[in-house]
């Protein structure tokens, strides 16, 4: 009876010892295959749009993509699906917690601003109503008004909402939530 | 007393002649000649620093956060060419966010940290549009109320000194952006009225609590940009955005320069080896504008 349950004990030991070595090679696969995707994670990062860093003190040194503004995830966790621009997608988080929400309504980055895209409603209303395009400068970034041929200007953002006057509030929140 | 007379009237004359020659043109005959000569450039290199300083205070706590840009770029319109590079730093944590681009044969490079990535480009014309800094930054001053205050050499060139400020709705626009900036890094939170965009800019204080001040030096053989400043300040209270809040106080500045070089000199600008092999990017936006607070180093 006592070798009976030695022998159950010796086989129950076997299996969990084959267990054991599956998890283990398991893991070190694993971690392999992380270690190899950091390009990849690099060019799914890049490839969306973002920042690919690996900055001390951040993330344990392990890389991460950064969003616009302050918002970061794991690198191979963003390429992997785990975390996202989904935090980033309605809007981040400053270093002190608090909230800041996007606003993507602007028809801007759609339509004109992307080479090889139809140009955005905004843009046709300038241009039919005998605008053009200008570029202005601000230390924020070059922004676009429609000049029109009385010399009065407006801004996109009104143009494609039918707003008269200037909104150029409107587009700053645009412009810095970009892209 | 004849001698002393005569003093007065010649001292007269050299005066009227130094305004004479300060007001050699007028300021629109100037702006349109500027724009003009904006429009037919070949070539030039620039270089521009900013710096930005914003404080935040209420009962509690006082902190800043204050960060420095710079940026260098070479322009070559004829073979639709172009590059810049740009460093951020945070000045309190000293750290560092380097990038660049590079325009050359029809493809967009750009360099982030080490890091190279190819952008996919269909529109060249705008890509090459977005590398041109002279024509937004001239466009700034047509839309501004701009006096000329002077002349001055620049450079060793003779140049017409311009001061002003820019039109209702261009100085809107700028102060919209630097009271969004000022907010992305704050300890506070953003008012709901800023939120959920309800906040009509025009009930706040915010025009009387700001300044921006444009000063610009022009040569006056060929009437191009040689340097434009641009100095904006804003505070930010409860009272000025008229919104019930408990009390806070935000002060941001923004001091930017912007100098122009070789116009028309000859320009090499060639990728570097090492961004040949790169990975295909998608979208993106410029970080290169990366508005300060908005993204840290």
């Amino acid at each position: 009876m006592k070798n009976r349950l030695n022998s159950r004990k010796s086989r129950l030991l076997v299996v969990g010892l084959f267990i054991a070595v599956v998890l283990i090679a398991d893991v070190v696969t694993v971690a392999g295959q992380g270690s190899s995707s950091s390009g990849s994670d690099r060019t799914y990062c890049v490839s969306t749009g973002y920042l690919y860093r690996t900055t001390p003190g951040v993330n344990g040194g392990q890389p991460i993509c950064q969003f616009s503004e302050n918002s970061w995830c794991d690198a191979n966790a963003f390429a992997t699906g785990k975390c996202g621009a989904s935090t980033s997608a309605n809007g981040f988080y400053n270093r002190y917690g608090n909230y800041y929400p996007y606003f993507n309504d602007y028809p801007y980055s759609s339509g004109y601003s992307y080479p090889g895209q139809t140009p955005g409603t905004a843009v046709d209303a300038c241009t039919s109503s005998g605008g053009t395009i200008s570029s202005v400068h601000t230390p924020y970034g070059d922004v676009d008004v429609c000049k029109f041929p009385n010399g009065r200007t407006m801004d996109l953002y009104g143009l494609y909402n039918g707003i008269q006057g200037d909104n150029w509030y409107y587009y700053a929140y645009n412009f810095l939530n970009a892209p | 007393m004849k001698f002393n007379k005569l003093l007065v009237m010649l001292l007269a004359i050299l005066a009227t002649a130094a305004v004479v020659s300060a007001q050699e043109v007028g300021v629109d005959q100037l702006k349109q000649m500027m724009e003009k000569s904006a429009g037919n450039l070949t070539t030039y290199t620039y270089s521009r620093s900013a710096e930005s300083d914003i404080r935040y205070s209420n009962a509690s706590l006082k902190t800043e956060f204050d960060a420095y840009k710079a940026i260098d770029g070479k322009v070559d319109l004829v073979n639709k060419a172009g590059t810049w590079s740009s460093k951020l730093t945070d000045e309190e944590s000293r750290q560092v966010l380097t990038w660049g681009g590079y325009f050359v044969n029809g493809s967009e490079y750009w360099k982030e940290g080490q890091n190279w990535t190819k952008f996919t480009v269909n529109d060249t014309a705008r890509i090459m549009q977005d590398y041109n800094e002279i024509p937004g930054q001239v466009n700034l001053i047509m839309f501004s109320d701009m006096k000329i205050v002077g002349s001055e050499k620049f450079q060793g060139q003779d140049s017409y000194k311009l001061v002003g400020s820019p039109k209702g709705s261009i100085y809107d626009g700028i102060v919209g952006l630097q009271l969004l900036a000022a907010y992305f890094p704050a300890p506070f939170q953003l008012p709901a009225k800023l939120k959920n965009r309800t906040l009509d800019i025009s009930s706040t204080s915010l025009m009387n609590n700001s300044h921006i001040v444009l000063t610009a030096w022009v040569s006056k053989d060929k009437s191009l940009l040689e340097r434009l400043d641009i100095n904006s300040s804003l505070t930010i209270t409860p009272k000025i955005l008229n919104i019930s809040s408990p009390d806070f106080r935000i002060e941001s500045n923004i001091n930017e320069s912007t100098v122009y070089n070789n116009f028309g000199s000859p320009l090499k600008i060639e990728l570097p080896k090492e961004a040949q092999n790169t990975t295909y990017r998608r979208v993106g936006m410029n970080w290169r504008w990366a508005v300060f607070g908005s993204v840290r180093p």
